[in-house]
């Protein structure tokens, strides 16, 4: 399965919702990579990660008639959904919830060189984009699943810095994928 | 209403991260509901969040796939064997205890208490009897004052029950937000007249300068339904037909005629 092809898998809602489980292969095919990935960053353990995502699915096969996509996207609902888990299973294994500590290697400027870095370590393409604290900010509240208030003493910056830096990071971002 | 504020806020951000309270979950919701550039800003969010997630995909190993789907099955199996097993109740009985009282001979002192208590009773009869003559013609005064008055108050309550009906009225509790945790008020809205009362204010108390403005949402528009005091009573707001949600501003003394977002206590949906 090549990230391409995810991206083309559409998804029926209400498929979905009629318990349709092709539907819901369909659903595991497009995002189960994204949300993995997420997890693991939470979790920082494959085993733990991979009992994390099953969980989840399992949650949000149950639960799919509670989604409301007048409320907000699949993706979204099943990334709460997906956090959550990640992070009471995270506080079980009685590790707090960290922040992979080599991100801040990763991007330290936006030299010509860093397309090369970022390809070295498996950060793709639209990070580039951003500036190392706007990256770093969403990083932290986005894969690592801390809380903003959390983030920010983590960071070692005021909620307000982060917040904005989270927005401009996340403007930028809309741009590269509102094509 | 500034909406550009509101987005400029990061709460649409911290939303779509699961990083809210349950009432600014709802306030978001209600808020994406009513105005189209709200939702539409919160849609680029979840997607710009969305594609960066795609891009970082990490693949899962395949037995992970496997698992889910079987676990899935077996969920799926269970629930039909659920809904065919009903679950038996048991049922606890009760044994009464039974308990013997013991008797004792009260006789002697229930005559003497008999004797004693008729006493005292005709000599305060006697006392009381002038005093009470004395305070009747008062008394009938004021019952008949008071039945006046309870003539009105039962008009009034009739009146207030009539407007509170359940037949025509649905009753709204709104919760504060983080300006105001925990409290809640009620708004109780007649759909057919269109009336609108507040009840049971919670709100933290407002400065003198200041008073809580309700707001009915009609088609992305904010209508002023009139100001508001903190108390128990019940208190008749301006009427409003079509309302989509009500949401209570913290204003100048008086009311303003656009509402100010960022003293936003109260939001909800209808």
């Amino acid at each position: 399965m090549t990230e391409t092809n995810t991206h083309n898998i559409q998804i029926s809602i209400a498929e979905l919702k009629a318990k349709d489980k092709k539907a819901f292969e369909n659903l595991y095919d497009k995002y189960s990579g994204a949300l993995f990935n997420i997890i693991l960053r939470i979790v920082n353990n494959q085993v733990i990660a991979e009992d994390v995502l099953q969980e989840s699915f399992v949650k949000i096969w149950k639960n799919i008639d509670k989604y409301d996509d007048d409320k907000s996207t699949i993706f979204t609902w099943m990334l709460n959904i997906s956090r959550n888990t990640a992070i009471d299973a995270a506080r079980k294994k009685s590790t707090r919830p960290t922040i992979q500590t080599d991100i801040e290697d990763v991007y330290i400027s936006k030299s010509t060189t860093i397309e090369t870095n970022v390809n070295l370590i498996g950060v793709k393409d639209s990070l580039k984009y951003l500036t190392t604290e706007q990256s770093l900010a969403i990083q932290a509240v986005y894969f690592s699943g801390l809380t903003h208030d959390d983030a920010a003493q983590y960071l070692n910056i005021p909620l307000g810095t982060l917040k904005t830096r989270i927005r401009m990071g996340l403007g930028t971002l809309k741009k590269v994928f509102a094509k | 209403m500034n909406i550009n504020d509101y987005i400029l806020s990061g709460i649409l951000e911290q939303y779509v991260l699961g990083d809210v309270s349950p009432q600014e979950k709802q306030e978001v919701e209600c808020m994406s509901h009513i105005y189209p550039e709200i939702k539409e800003e919160l849609t680029k969010v979840e997607m710009a969040l969305e594609g960066l997630a795609m891009e970082q995909a990490t693949e899962v190993p395949k037995h992970v796939k496997k698992n889910i789907f079987e676990a899935i099955e077996l969920e799926e199996s269970n629930n039909q064997t659920e809904s065919t097993n009903p679950k038996v109740v048991s049922i606890k009985n009760f044994k009464e205890n039974s308990s013997t009282n013991k008797t004792y001979n009260f006789k002697k002192y229930l005559v003497a208490a008999s004797i004693l208590f008729i006493i005292s009773l005709s000599s305060l009869y006697l006392f009381l009897n002038s005093a009470f003559q004395a305070k009747e013609l008062a008394l009938n005064t004021r019952i008949e004052n008071l039945n006046l008055d309870k003539v009105q108050v039962e008009e009034n309550y009739r009146n207030q029950l009539a407007a509170l009906s359940i037949e025509n009225n649905k009753l709204y509790v709104l919760q504060g937000n983080n300006k105001a945790p925990g409290k809640t008020m009620v708004v109780a809205w007649n759909k057919v007249t269109g009336q609108v009362y507040v009840n049971n204010i919670q709100l933290p108390s407002t400065p003198s300068d200041k008073q809580y403005q309700l707001w009915a949402l009609k088609d992305g528009k904010p209508i002023d339904l009139g100001v508001f005091n903190v108390n128990n009573s019940l208190q008749n707001m301006k009427n409003i037909q079509g309302a989509q949600a009500f949401a209570v501003t913290l204003e100048k003394k008086g009311g303003s005629p656009a509402p100010n977002l960022q003293e936003l206590y109260a939001i909800v949906n209808i």
